[in-house]
């Protein structure tokens, strides 16, 4: 099958007479539908189909511009929220410091629900509360839904304040 | 319906450059060169309906994109064929932008 080039001089029948079939509509047109034309513009309309022809004649057909593509999307990963600064100090065994010291445990909960995140809050609290488990008895679903359901800063509040809540109820 | 999007062909280009120079030479006003452009559109829809009857086929490797916003559909063709008769041109990327042929829609 012989391939169709620009220049190799074969060209649709109807494609040569083209123009001229749109200029010359076109032109009757224009007398027709626009009656009042001057003289002047009469003849300016008469000029330009001529220098439309000529320009024609020397014009190829110019390829389209490409429309741009379509720019990829970069992917943003999720801000992950901030974790509590992790405060550098030195672990100490709990059971060598006295009972009454004030001690940072950081207490870690893990991802029990799916919509949960594994976090962690650094509660302030005296070291016999570790030693004795003074905690775990207390920690119920109730207090970990609403801890964890609460921003970083919010929740370890809860925390902090339901461990004092806690402590005070076991020094009475 | 009349659409401006012929006047991106070659004879709509060669008719708007003409405009041009005769505007800037004064030759004509720009009152006159609208109203042609106008007629343009109108009369090359009407020569397409009139004049063109040739066929021709085509093929493609890939429908690149395809969308219809305002009942203007644009396809996007990726290694296209031509064919009529014993003859084929092939493309690297056509473009197709397909309208109403009428005011009602029916065409």
């Amino acid at each position: 099958m012989a391939k169709i080039l620009p220049t190799d001089g074969i060209w649709i029948p109807e494609s040569c007479s083209f123009p001229e079939d749109v200029m010359i509509d076109m032109m009757e047109g224009l007398f027709r539908d626009v009656p009042n034309l001057t003289h002047k513009e009469y003849l300016a309309l008469a000029d330009l189909q001529s220098r439309w022809m000529a320009k024609l004649a020397n014009r190829q057909p110019e390829s389209n511009p490409l429309p741009p593509k379509p720019k990829k999307r970069k992917k943003i990963a999720p801000k992950k929220q901030d974790q509590p600064v992790e405060e550098k100090g030195s672990e100490v065994d709990i059971y060598d410091v006295d009972d009454n010291e004030m001690v940072n445990n950081r207490i870690y909960i893990p991802r029990l629900r799916s919509a949960w995140r594994a976090r962690y809050f650094n509660i302030m609290m005296r070291a016999f509360v570790i030693k004795r488990g003074l905690l775990n008895k207390h920690i119920n679903w109730q207090i970990l839904d609403k801890i964890m359901a609460a921003p970083d800063a919010e929740g370890q509040a809860e925390l902090q304040a339901f461990v004092d809540k806690v402590v005070a109820g076991q020094e009475m | 319906m009349n659409y401006q999007h012929y006047r991106a062909t070659t004879l709509g280009r060669t008719l708007q450059d003409t405009l041009d120079e005769m505007m800037e030479r004064g030759d004509i006003t720009k009152k006159i060169a609208n109203l042609v452009l106008l007629r343009y559109d109108k009369s090359i829809s009407t020569a397409l309906k009139d004049h063109g009857t040739s066929n021709m086929s085509f093929t493609a490797e890939r429908l690149e994109t395809f969308r219809c916003c305002d009942n203007v559909w644009t396809l996007i063709l990726k290694d296209a064929e031509f064919r009529e008769d014993q003859h084929s041109l092939k493309v690297d990327v056509v473009k197709i932008v397909a309208c109403l042929g009428t005011d009602n829609g029916n065409e």
